[in-house]
This record gives structure tokens, sequence and C-alpha cells, in this order.
């Protein structure tokens, strides 16, 4: 059968529908959200039960507010959006493997008119920064970038922190092995504020800080926990005097550990993590 | 702070309602009905032992919720966390250090630590504000996007200005000398003309031909200049960066310019 271009075109826009959620969609909804953002840090991991309460539990939240488009043939659920009697869009999320341009233009069109049946006056959602299709598809909508409010974290265990951070590098610290001791400046609180870190292949172990160490840091809380989340270089707190090392030969081999350590993955947080 | 004056503890659930009704009152742009039910007796990480307060005479005049839970610090690595939420003190006893000292009672008495947290976070627009808490601002990858729909909201405040309008002779005389037509026409909405007048101000989802001030931008600026402070001085900056463009007669402009904070208090959402 030959098919015109007009056909050809209708056959393929009708790949995806969409409809509102039902029972037995959370499993699938949760996969797709945390295979998407499988790269990103900074918001709370979907389980079940997490996803049942902050996002079907909501009060903000309806039924007919959770649309989803899905495959016709297959089922397979290639995206949603979560959306609020206010406007909010809690959670938005189009898989990577679909054809994702057709599957953003079928959920905004049913949350357009969600939006207008509910009467919100506005609709705001959260997007990845690295989601370059998507925010030009908003764009295109008329949306615009408005403030939003960052993430900010205080570390209650660094010995803890570090470990995992070593057996997240793995191999790259495998030449090292140092005995670390960071004495910190903190006026307020009770974290320790002194620690000692063993990095031996490639893992980092909490040490006693009266065992002889290696090499000793003085910072203060936030300048290492900047460090560590990456939002402040190694290099940079040192040359700013933020960060004294000891012994002078030792500094760049630190500088390099804590370069090695710092996370670097993007942060993302859907407006449902924090409303 | 005399810190004998003020009593810290943690909650108990008698104190619900009146965590409920402190948080309603002090932070009214987030809380509707239902909402704290919701998102804490409803929330199945919830803990109330996880909620400080501070009492001055047998009230409550402060009080900061954490939630335990998880958080993704990596693309693979994650940890147990706790969600730092609706901090608030009345405003009298603001500026006191009630919330910083509120955050070192529970850090002291290792209730935060209990469940195996490694870190706390929040979600806090102001920068400077985390950092006097001794929290760290982190970079991030989020990008909030807003499209408005219908300025109702500016409308019915407005309207509600109108009011006070008629019934106040020195409202009257504020605004007898604007007798302006402004025009909003902002990327993201819809446009918006305001004419204010000596008896009445009055308003539109419609552009009008007769505008003697015409604002065009982009209403991510403009949202952003409502909120916080040194708006005068955000304002200049973002004409000076071409954010927002500003038309109209000299006159009109100064006009606009000496009578600055009255229209903003007709434009800046309350909540």
């Amino acid at each position: 059968m030959i098919m015109t271009g007009e056909t050809e075109y209708m056959a393929e826009e009708q790949k995806y529908q969409t409809r509102n959620y039902c029972r037995g969609d959370e499993d699938k909804i949760i996969d797709l959200f945390n295979g998407t953002y499988k790269d990103y840090a900074g918001f709370v991991p979907r389980t079940r039960e997490y996803w049942v309460w902050n996002c079907l539990e909501r009060p903000d939240v309806d039924r007919e507010g959770i649309i989803i488009a899905e495959d016709k043939t297959s089922g397979e659920i290639v995206g949603y959006a979560v959306i609020g009697k206010s406007g909010s869009i809690w959670e938005f999320c189009i898989g990577l493997e679909c054809e994702r341009k057709k599957a953003f233009s079928l959920i905004a069109e049913k949350a357009m008119e969600y939006i207008a049946e509910v009467g919100a006056d506005h609709i705001g959602l959260n997007v990845p920064a690295e989601d370059n299709a998507i925010r030009k598809m908003l764009e295109k909508l008329g949306f615009v970038e408005s403030p939003q409010e960052q993430v900010s974290v205080r570390v209650l265990d660094f010995e803890t922190l570090i470990g995992l951070l070593a057996k997240n590098v793995g191999d790259k610290l495998k030449k090292h092995r140092e005995n670390i001791l960071f004495i910190m400046e903190d006026t307020d609180s009770v974290t320790k504020l002194q620690f000692g870190v063993e990095i031996d292949r490639g893992k980092a172990n909490p040490s006693s800080h009266t065992q002889s160490h290696s090499i000793s840091v003085e910072t203060s809380v936030e300048t290492l926990a900047s460090i560590l989340f990456g939002a402040l270089k190694p290099s940079r707190a040192f040359i700013t005097r933020k960060l004294k090392i000891r012994p002078m030969r030792k500094i760049y081999v630190t500088l390099e550990l804590l370069s090695i350590l710092r996370l670097r993955d993007p942060w993302f947080h859907p407006k449902a993590d924090f409303g | 702070m005399p810190e004998s004056e003020y009593i810290h503890r943690t909650s108990c659930s008698a104190d619900f309602e009146a965590l409920e009704r402190l948080v309603r009152k002090y932070l009214p742009g987030f809380v509707h009905d239902g909402y704290c039910r919701w998102k804490y007796l409803l929330n199945p990480y919830f803990d109330q032992s996880f909620v400080v307060l501070t009492e001055k005479n047998g009230e409550i005049i402060g009080c900061i919720h954490w939630i335990p839970g998880r958080l993704k610090i990596a693309s693979n690595i994650e940890v147990n966390a706790n969600l730092m939420t609706d901090g608030v003190t009345i405003p009298e006893y603001r500026k006191l250090g009630i919330i910083k000292s509120m955050m070192v009672f529970m850090e002291n008495k290792g209730i935060l630590a209990s469940k195996g947290a490694t870190v706390n976070y929040a979600y806090i627009i102001n920068e400077r504000l985390a950092r006097r808490i001794q929290y760290t601002p982190l970079k991030s990858s989020t990008r909030s996007y807003l499209l408005l729909l219908s300025w109702k909201k500016t409308i019915k405040r407005i309207n509600e200005a109108n009011k006070n309008l008629r019934s106040s002779v020195e409202a009257q005389r504020m605004f007898a000398h604007l007798n302006l037509v402004l025009l909003f026409r902002l990327k993201g909405a819809p446009p918006l003309t305001i004419n204010i007048r000596k008896e009445e101000i009055s308003v539109s989802e419609t552009e009008s031909e007769h505008a003697s001030v015409i604002v065009e931008g982009n209403l991510g600026t403009f949202n952003a200049l409502m909120t916080g402070k040194r708006m005068r001085w955000k304002l200049l900056k973002a004409f000076a960066t071409r954010e927002l463009r500003v038309r109209g007669s000299l006159l009109d402009l100064f006009k606009l310019w000496r009578s600055f904070g009255t229209v903003l208090k007709i434009l800046r959402p309350t909540s």
C-alpha cells in the first residue's frame, strides 16, 4: 500500500497515546523516572512507597492530573506528568529511548487542557539544564526560565561520606597511600572537629586521629563540603587559603586526592521533592 | 539570645495543630488545606522527633521540620539524608539566631544522625541565608520554567487596592499625580494594562493603545525583581543589561520612578 505523506505522518502521530494514571502503573512510572534521570544526583530515588505518597496522595493532585503517554502497540509508558490543581507540574519525565518530541507534544497538549479545566493561572515545572531538547520545546510553547530554589547541604558525617566517595572512584585512588588528618573549624555544632581518613588500595577508611598521619589538612566544614560536593575546586580553595596543607611536599598529592574524590554529576530535583 | 528565656524541645503529636497554624500563618504561599497533614502525618518517612520547636512563656515561636529519607548524591551513590523544611519563626523573634540555635540543639542531641544520615539538605532560594545557617549551596542543573496563563491574582490584588483607594483620601492623593497607563508586554505572560487614575486603578489583560509607559522583557526577570529586597537597584540593573526595557515620555518615566514604591505595592505578590 502506498501512503501519501499526510497519511504517513498521521500513522506516525498515532504511535503514542495519552491516558490518565490507573492502578498498577506505579512500578513502570518509577522505573521510567529512575532510568531517565540515572545520570543525575540531587533527588530522592523513587520507590513505590515514596511515589505513592509524594504524587498520588498529594492534596494538590487528582488522578486526572497524572497524564501518561504510552506506546500504542506495546503499552510501554514513554513519558508522564504529575500536574497539580495549582498549576505546578510536580514530576515530569519523558523517556530517553522514545521519540521524545512526539511524547512531549502529546503530554503538553493534555496538560494544557487539564490546567485550563482546573483554572490554574500558571504552569511551572523543573527540567534538567542538560536536557536541551525539552528546554527548546518548552521555550517554543512560550515558557520562560524563572528563579529557582537551590539545594544546600550540611554534612553530618564526613568520614562516611569520604568512604562512599572513595568507593565510587575506585581505581583512581589505587596508587595513593596516605593517612590524612582533617582539622576543621565549626563554631556551633558537634560536627567532629578532627577526623582521620586512611586511603589505602583504593579504599578510604576512618582512622584514629591520634595515629600518625602523613598529611594534615586545616579547613572549615563549609569549604570541605563545597569541595566534596563539587561547588569549589580544591586548587582554588588552596589558593584562597581556605585549605592549609602540611607538609608542603604533600600539597600536590592532597589536591589531587580531593579532586579525585569530589562529586561531579549534575544535580536535578523535580518540584515534587521540595514542594 | 538569652537561652533561659527560650526553650527548645522536639515535638510530640499534641503539637501538630499549633505547628500547622504557625506554618500556615507565616509560610502562606506554600501551605494550603490538608498540606501539613499530607506532608507530615501521611508521610511514611516522617518522624515526630525530627521536628524541633522553640517556646517562650509557653507559646511556640518557631519550628523546623526535618524529614529523614534517601538522597542521590551522585549517579551511583545514595545516602540517608534529612530534608530540612518549613523552618519558621514569628516575625518579632527573627534575627535573634533562633533558627540556628534550634539546628544546633538537634545536632547536639544527636537526633539528626540517629537514622544514619550522612547529610542534611534544604531547598533555599537565598544563598546568603543558606550560608548563615551553615548550609553549603551547591551548583544545580535544575532549571525552573514558567508560563503565566492569566494575571488573575494580580487583578484580584489590584481590585482589592481599589477598594482602599476609594475610601482613602491619602491613597487618592498618592495616585493623583500619576495618571498613567502602564502596559506590560512580558514573554511568558499575557499582556497586562494597568490604568492608574486618581479615583480608580483599572486593569485588563489586553494591550492598551494609549499606554504611557510600556515595560517589555521576560516574566522570569520580572518575577525575580518582584521578590526579595533592593528592588530599585535590581530594576536599574535589569534596565542597564536590557533584560527589561521601558518606553515612555521622560515625564511619565519620572512620575513612575517617583511612585515606584506605591506601584510596587500593587504588583508585588503578598505570598
